[in-house]
């Protein structure tokens, strides 16, 4: 029993959630309080934060998708207490500057995480893509941005936020790397997406995108669009197509009945627990899906 | 005023007016002439929908290959500097490579056959990438230091990165025609001979 005590207090903290924050030096600057819009930003906040006095708040729920949230008195008060916030800023999170306004926050600090990314446009309409997140090339770019971001923001902790964003970067290459090694034997390399929020990761693993089902994002299709995609489906021979977690079952069915595609899910990364490692294992099983749906599964 | 068969002449300087009027048509000539010169060699006029210099190329105009290799050179150049950052220098492309630093690292699904070089002298460095396919483009991270003691005044922006040491670099990504690797480095890419600076995010 004594030794199963001490086991407990040897490594019952050691889960990374639970480590202790490092104490700050009593001249120290005060703790950074960033703030995060979406999960990814929450990850790679985090991990360039990592042994820093730095703490990441998530701004939303971590169930609620920032495509479908409605501002609550809650989560604006959060708002009120940070330093900096981590935005999309391109439009996947516009409800974020009436909050700030509204938290009376004036000093807060806004990292646009999207402000040197080259933009891809969206499937339909005239507008940018939003998704940048879901890619490993917009992840490693766009941590090291809001590393240097935070930095001048606490010029003491510069170096270090650097080279864990430099830590981070070799952490997500070795993922994407390892995926790129499989796909270049890809036998398909044209697909079809239900959800427009996959163009980045696509191009970056040298998939062409042969067209997205949805109209925009969060919308069903139309009966008519539904039958325009079959038709594209068809007549480009296209084999398979990715589909997003929450896409009604009822409409993949259709697109599975109609055509000779297969579906494979991807994750938009959009909805679950806030953890530092969520983008990384996620976008993971992504590579894996791709791999099996263009490599395994062909052949 | 003839005194034998000596003849005196006397010269009078030319008008204040006509000298002006010299001067300035001597001026004219050099800056017509220049301005031919200049015009040869360079973009004649900007676009101003897109915010852009004729001898640059928006991102979203390049096809899918030419931007995921944008994509790729921009994290490329980004580690170059913390490269310099940490060591003073500019490192050697099988450094970059050994880490998988994109584009300088293998890449698997680069169907064109990219090899990488770099060549530097004093002040400027390349990184070139220079395709087997002849009808795709080679890409340049062209990086240029000033001189020692020469304090640059200008603000950050995509074409001025400061280092950590104060330095300010003037840095690009530009597409051209070039075919082999050069024996010295090229700090001016001449919009006349192909070359043009790619833009991530326009202004």
């Amino acid at each position: 029993m004594k030794l199963f005590l001490l086991l407990i207090l040897l490594f019952g903290c050691s889960s990374k959630g639970d480590q202790p924050q490092p104490k700050p030096e009593p001249d120290a600057a005060p703790r950074l309080r960033v703030g995060v819009t979406l999960h990814p930003y929450f990850s790679w906040t985090s991990n360039v934060a990592t042994g820093l006095d730095i703490e990441v708040v998530a701004v939303l729920p971590g169930e609620v998708d920032a495509g479908n949230y409605q501002p609550s008195p809650e989560d604006i008060a959060k708002l009120a207490k940070l330093d900096a916030i981590v935005i999309n800023g391109i439009g996947h999170d516009d409800f974020i500057r009436d909050m700030i306004k509204a938290s009376g926050n004036t000093t807060l600090v806004v990292i646009e995480a999207n402000a040197a990314t080259p933009l891809l446009p969206s499937a339909h309409g005239a507008a940018k893509n939003s998704h940048t997140f879901i890619s490993f090339t917009n992840a490693i770019q766009q941590s090291r941005q809001i590393a240097a971001r935070l930095g001048d923001l606490r010029p003491a902790l510069a170096a270090k936020l650097k080279a864990n964003a430099s830590a981070y970067a070799d952490k997500l290459r070795a993922i994407q790397s390892a995926a790129a090694k499989q796909l270049a034997a890809a036998k398909i390399k044209r697909v079809v997406t239900v959800h427009d929020g996959y163009s980045y990761l696509l191009q970056e693993l040298g998939i062409e995108l042969a067209g997205v089902v949805q109209p925009a994002h969060g919308l069903i299709p139309s009966a008519k669009e539904l039958a325009d995609m079959i038709e594209l489906i068809a007549k480009e021979k296209i084999r398979v197509v990715l589909t997003e977690e929450d896409f009604p079952d009822k409409l993949l069915a259709t697109l599975k009945e109609a055509t000779a595609a297969k579906v494979y899910v991807i994750s938009h990364v959009a909805t679950g627990a806030y953890t530092p490692d969520k983008f990384e294992r996620e976008m993971e099983v992504n590579a894996k899906a791709l791999v099996t749906a263009l490599v395994t599964d062909p052949s | 005023m003839r005194q034998g068969g000596v003849r005196t002449v006397s010269i009078q300087p030319p008008s204040v007016q006509r000298e002006t009027k010299a001067v300035a048509l001597a001026l004219l000539q050099i800056a017509v002439g220049s301005a031919i010169a200049i015009n040869a060699s360079r973009p004649s006029k900007a676009d101003p929908a897109s915010g852009l210099q004729a001898d640059e190329i928006g991102f979203g105009k390049l096809d899918a290959d030419d931007q995921r290799l944008f994509r790729a050179a921009q994290e490329g150049l980004t580690e170059l500097e913390d490269a310099r950052n940490a060591t003073g220098g500019w490192p050697a492309i099988a450094t970059l490579a050994t880490r998988g630093v994109p584009p300088f690292a293998v890449d698997p699904i680069d169907r064109y056959g990219y090899r990488w070089t770099k060549v530097s002298d004093k002040l400027v460095t390349n990184y070139l990438g220079i395709p087997d396919d002849a009808a795709r483009s080679t890409f340049v991270i062209g990086v240029v230091e000033p001189e020692p003691g020469a304090a640059e005044v200008v603000d950050e922006d995509d074409t001025h990165h400061k280092l950590t040491d104060g330095t300010m670099i003037h840095v690009g990504i530009y597409r051209g025609p070039l075919r082999a690797v050069p024996a010295t480095p090229i700090s001016q890419f001449p919009y006349g001979e192909g070359w043009r600076r790619i833009v991530g995010v326009s202004r």
